[in-house]
């Protein structure tokens, strides 16, 4: 069943899935930082978007973990996306470094990435219903 | 999923009441008799971050997100502003009145800080909305 699949299913919907998940917690992120904007001593997190993505693509291709149990973790699934701490930016005062006007850019950025990303898997996913309707004729 | 909408409506409520302290603030920088004697003091916010409960998914992936909390109100416990005026029936035996600590200008500019801080927090729900809305035209691909 899984080589058939594979020869369909390029690494584009996977990929596309993953760009899906990881733009989603970093607006979590974002709206983290701004509902924090003037919380004293809180810092700003944020999440390594290029970064979690590569990982995401080489831990598919070359560290194939086996799942020698159903209940195993599923390590392609689960690949977790830290939030990290910003230490970059001035400090206020109140030692808290949200910066409101760049996470703004940041939010509306990112949602930009969101539909984009929803809208190349909803045509992908169309090209496949397309090419299972038209095959049939 | 509903956790982000949590710490953003907190972040709405902590903004709003920000508001709402300044603008009192502002009403009564020249209230000079209270119902608990003396000037008006001004009010500040004590605001604080709390972790939100996590769910297992995010324990599983260290996402631990804050979410904004007022703690307290409290009162500036600064010397009042004292202004020479005799005759004014708050007058001390000197002649001065006692005045809030009050600066009207900073408060107002606190005040446009704290509501744009407010629609920073609506937009970022709006856009958590239009990102719903985004995921939820997937199902209708196949």
């Amino acid at each position: 069943m899984k080589p058939f699949f594979d020869k369909i299913l390029d690494s584009t919907i996977p990929g596309l899935q993953k760009t899906l998940d990881l733009t989603w917690r970093r607006h979590e992120a974002i709206s983290s930082n701004i509902a924090n904007a003037e919380t004293p001593q809180y810092r700003a997190t944020d999440l390594n978007f290029a970064g979690e993505l590569e990982k995401a693509f080489n831990s598919s291709s070359n560290q194939n973990l086996m799942q020698t149990n159903s209940k195993h973790l599923d390590l392609k699934q689960g690949t977790a996306a830290h939030l990290t701490p910003v230490y970059s930016g001035a400090t206020k005062q109140d030692g808290n470094n949200v910066d409101i006007d760049q996470q703004m850019g940041q939010l509306s950025f990112n949602s930009g990435k969101y539909s984009s990303a929803a809208r190349l898997l909803r045509k992908k996913l169309g090209m496949l219903k397309f090419a299972i309707r038209e095959g049939g004729r | 999923m509903a956790d982000i909408a949590e710490v953003l409506a907190s972040g709405l409520s902590a903004a709003r009441l920000r508001v709402n302290v300044l603008a009192s603030n502002i009403a009564n920088a020249e209230t000079t008799r209270t119902e608990s004697g003396g000037p008006y003091r001004r009010k500040d916010v004590v605001q604080i971050a709390k972790s939100v409960p996590a769910s297992f998914g995010s324990t599983l992936d260290r996402m631990t997100l804050q979410k904004p909390e007022v703690a307290a109100v409290v009162e500036d416990q600064s010397d009042p502003r004292k202004v020479y005026s005799p005759g004014h029936p708050d007058a001390d035996k000197d002649g001065f009145v006692a005045y809030p600590n009050i600066n009207v200008v900073t408060t107002m500019t606190d005040l446009m800080s704290a509501s744009r801080l407010y629609q920073a927090n609506v937009t970022a729900l709006e856009t958590l909305r239009q990102m719903e809305r985004d995921a939820g035209t997937l199902s209708t691909a196949m």
